[in-house]
């Protein structure tokens, strides 16, 4: 049994007076958004607007990406070299799988333009 | 009136919405009623899911009283009934970051904020708690606030391990006790019966039932002790 169990319940009571007015002053102090217009005679401090509500997010809706699965290739160095500098001379810069996906689309392969996304890693 | 309180007050209070305030509610109700205790409900939410529950079946737990309020009516209502009321007096609260919330949550013995295995209800009892405690310095009142988790997965995901392992971090205390995901708690509103009014021939029910016994046994052995008047105890 808590030391609190022990006191009084008259001891716990409100006096709801004071609940009323620190509750109406906190409001005003800390932006707590009152539903209710409180009384004009009974209360020094006018109901709080609720926060604004944020603007919707400005970034690009992006469709689902397809699922991914893993291919290894091997190709000759010098191929991998160059993949790797036509990526990086993208503007803006692109990923090496960007570059192969955009080839295999110019390719006549139907690939959606939500996988081939220039910078995965800044596509959030 | 005379100004002896004969009941202890309980807030089921979050600044969210669907963390299981009216669920955990009715459920603990239930269990207060069916050991004997008068338990009256204020009904808050916008929703009214507790006041439209004693209307469509009265003949459930009828020991259980449910007064729909609005926020204007709120303080004025609470002011009366805490002299008045026997036993246990409920207040389930919109789920709003308002004025009617942080004074209910106040005023309360016990502050009970359920959350989901999801951090955005823990986010959000956090910030409650924050400004009850505040509201208890300036008013000197103790404030004790206790975080209920329910509706978890039995299977217990990663997901939720993970969250129940930040939850501590957060500082709002919490109840050992936890109401897993089961159908009893989920039927209630739908059936009429919260889970100690419930066919205890079935297993999920006796589960629910003996959660529902170790949460409230965890509630009252933080709320104030009643006071017997002085005549009845001489």
């Amino acid at each position: 049994m808590t030391d609190k169990q022990n006191k009084s319940i008259a001891e716990t009571d409100i006096d709801f007076e004071i609940l009323t007015r620190v509750v109406d002053e906190h409001a005003a102090e800390r932006g707590v958004p009152s539903h209710v217009l409180p009384a004009k005679h009974t209360s020094p401090v006018k109901a709080v607007e609720a926060p604004r509500q944020r603007k919707p997010s400005t970034l690009k809706v992006v469709e689902p990406e397809a699922p991914l699965r893993k291919l290894t290739l091997e190709l000759p160095e010098y191929v991998i070299d160059l993949l790797v500098e036509v990526a990086r001379k993208q503007k803006p810069r692109a990923t090496a799988r960007y570059v192969v996906l955009a080839a295999l689309r110019k390719y006549g392969l139907d690939i959606k333009e939500a996988d081939i996304t220039p910078d995965r890693r800044r596509s959030a | 009136m005379d100004k002896t309180r004969k009941c202890r007050l309980i807030a089921f209070a979050s600044p969210k919405g669907g963390v299981g305030k009216s669920t955990s509610c009715l459920a603990v109700a239930g269990a207060l009623a069916h050991a004997g205790n008068k338990v009256t409900i204020l009904d808050l939410d916008l929703n009214r899911s507790i006041e439209g529950w004693r209307v469509r079946f009265p003949k459930v737990a009828p020991s259980i009283r449910v007064i729909g309020l609005t926020e204007d009516e709120f303080l004025a209502a609470l002011k009366e009934l805490y002299y008045t009321v026997e036993g246990y007096l409920l207040i389930d609260v919109a789920g709003a970051f308002s004025t009617v919330t942080t004074a209910a949550a106040t005023a309360a013995d016990l502050t009970i904020s359920p959350a989901k295995a999801s951090a955005l209800d823990v986010i959000e009892a956090r910030k409650l708690n924050n400004e009850i405690r505040l509201l208890g310095d300036k008013i000197n009142k103790p404030i004790k606030h206790r975080l209920l988790l329910n509706e978890l997965s039995g299977i217990w995901p990663s997901y939720q391990r993970a969250m129940l392992a930040q939850v501590g971090k957060a500082g709002v205390p919490m109840f050992k006790t936890f109401l897993m995901q089961r159908a009893p708690f989920a039927e209630m509103f739908l059936t009429g019966l919260p889970p100690h009014y419930a066919d205890t021939a079935r297993e999920p029910v006796r589960n629910a039932i003996e959660q529902l016994d170790e949460l409230v046994a965890e509630i009252l052995a933080e709320l104030p002790a009643i006071q017997q008047p002085a005549q009845e105890a001489a």
